[in-house]
């Protein structure tokens, strides 16, 4: 299956991760917001790998397949673009899930995120803090095409991260 | 306790540590004191800092600014921009020869090694080495430059009178920290891709791999030679390798996204690019004892402490 999905990629002239090259210069987008719910209910939602779709606003679909002892997830957004994840890790000690993404449509490679759970300033808060760290998808030097830059790449990320949380917040709060 | 007048007339000996620490994401490099761990000064440089090398013998730090292709000369008695040398590449890693002559940069994206002359910095020798040099370090008999080109899978071994390549060894994949031990005996380097730091005897050639954390980035060794400290930077840890019996002996967990690390008698400073600060590791007990609040994405790569 995965060695059908890096075909399919290839042929679909996507974005390749394994083994590239990358700009110099590694990229941070860095979210956070405070959800009027408990943190263990909060954590439920984040940690379900398979599930992001039921919260992120700009998901249709999430399809998880195992290879092996990994995760993997294929997201297909709303636009029409996709993404295959591999799953890093899952810690309920300390609320935290890493993920990188392994190929897909979005102006970057390298990335890696970190989703963390953790109690709010007050009691029935929860922060969570959703971080992600990748390169450009230009591996030379300037002038960079337009739209393989890093401040496509960030904007890209921040489109992202900021209408999940968002979205996240309303379900979490509103959920039983 | 000494009396006010005593303290006056005997002061301490000065003994200035600095850890220069390189700020990505908001083009400044932190001056800490290592001996109160505060930052001292922000000092603004050029783009994307990320490379770092010290001389006390010249009293400067040197930083790649790999966005704004140059370096920036810090004076590390007053802690001021003394002047800029340009580059035309993409300056990342950086280290010094022993007698302080020459300053060697590793140019990403041009595969150049660079040998720029400190007292005449327009007098500047070039090689092409291979894909995306990244680490170096000198020998401390100043013969040989070793480097790790990043997208070759090897280690360059370059004579640095002549500044020719005189072998390759063949590491794991996407080498990209380097370091020597301080008898120059030892040469380390990580292989980002396969989780793993390479250790080469220099005398015979030898070559040992050891599973490290996920994704390291950089090494360094104790003063005395004995033991071997990685950042893993997607484990936001630091692996700690006693080299005689090749055994991990600690695992510390660090910031977020560790990358540059150097070391004292005492103690690793780590850069950690994620969280924007440094973490500070008592080497007798493997705990970190300090974190330090820096600038925006710090990142650290090379030796950065400077002893003046």
């Amino acid at each position: 299956m995965k060695r059908i999905l890096a075909l399919l990629a290839i042929s679909l002239g996507i974005v390749s991760f394994t083994a590239a090259a990358h700009g110099p210069s590694p990229q941070k987008v860095e979210k956070t917001i405070t959800i009027k719910a408990d943190p263990a209910k909060v954590w439920a939602i984040v940690k379900d790998f398979s599930a992001i779709h039921q919260w992120h606003p700009g998901v249709a679909s999430t399809k998880v397949e195992k290879v092996g002892d990994d995760t993997f997830r294929t997201l297909t957004f709303k636009n029409g673009g996709n993404v295959y994840e591999k799953l890093r890790s899952i810690d309920d000690a300390s609320m935290k899930i890493k993920y990188e993404i392994v190929s897909g449509t979005l102006p970057l490679t390298d990335y890696n995120a970190t989703m963390t759970v953790t109690p709010g300033d007050n009691p029935g808060e929860t922060k969570v803090v959703w971080m992600a760290r990748f390169y450009r998808l230009y591996k030379l030097n300037p002038p960079i095409p337009e739209g393989q830059d890093d401040a496509t790449a960030i904007s890209a990320i921040t489109g992202i991260f900021d209408s999940g949380l968002a979205n996240l917040k309303t379900v979490a709060e509103s959920a039983k | 306790m000494l009396t006010n007048t005593s303290c006056i007339l005997a002061p301490r000996p000065t003994q200035a540590n600095f850890a220069y620490i390189s700020n990505q994401g908001e083009n400044s490099v932190s001056a800490i004191n290592t001996s109160t761990n505060r930052v001292i000064k922000t000092i603004a440089v050029g783009t994307a800092p990320v490379g770092v090398a010290v001389s006390s013998t010249l009293h400067r730090a040197y930083i790649s600014n790999v966005e704004s292709q140059d370096i920036t000369i810090i004076n590390t008695q007053n802690h001021m921009v003394i002047g800029t040398i340009k580059v035309h590449g993409s300056p990342v890693g950086l280290a010094l020869s022993p007698d302080s002559k020459t300053l060697y940069v590793a140019d990403w994206f041009t595969n150049r090694v660079l040998a720029i002359n400190t007292h005449h910095t327009e007098i500047v020798r070039a090689l092409i080495i291979a894909d995306a040099p990244a680490g170096l370090v000198v020998s401390p008999d100043n013969q040989l430059l070793y480097v790790a080109n990043r997208d070759s899978n090897d280690v360059a071994i370059i004579d640095t009178a002549t500044l020719t390549i005189k072998q390759r060894i063949n590491v794991g994949k996407h080498p990209y920290g380097i370091a020597l031990s301080s008898s120059g005996i030892w040469l380390a380097l990580v292989n980002v891709q396969d989780d793993s730091v390479s250790l080469i005897n220099t005398n015979n050639q030898v070559q040992q791999q050891f599973k490290v954390g996920y994704h390291p980035y950089c090494v360094a060794f104790s003063l005395d030679d004995k033991t071997l400290y990685i950042t893993n930077t997607q484990d936001d840890s630091v692996t700690v390798i006693d080299i005689a019996t090749k055994k991990t002996i600690a695992t510390i967990a660090v910031g977020n996204t560790p990358e540059g690390i150097s070391l004292d008698h005492e103690h690793a400073y780590v850069a950690n690019w994620g969280s924007s600060n440094v973490s500070v590791i008592d080497l007798h007990t493997n705990k970190v004892v300090a974190t330090i609040k820096t600038g925006e994405k710090s990142r650290a790569f090379g030796q950065f402490i400077i002893h003046q």
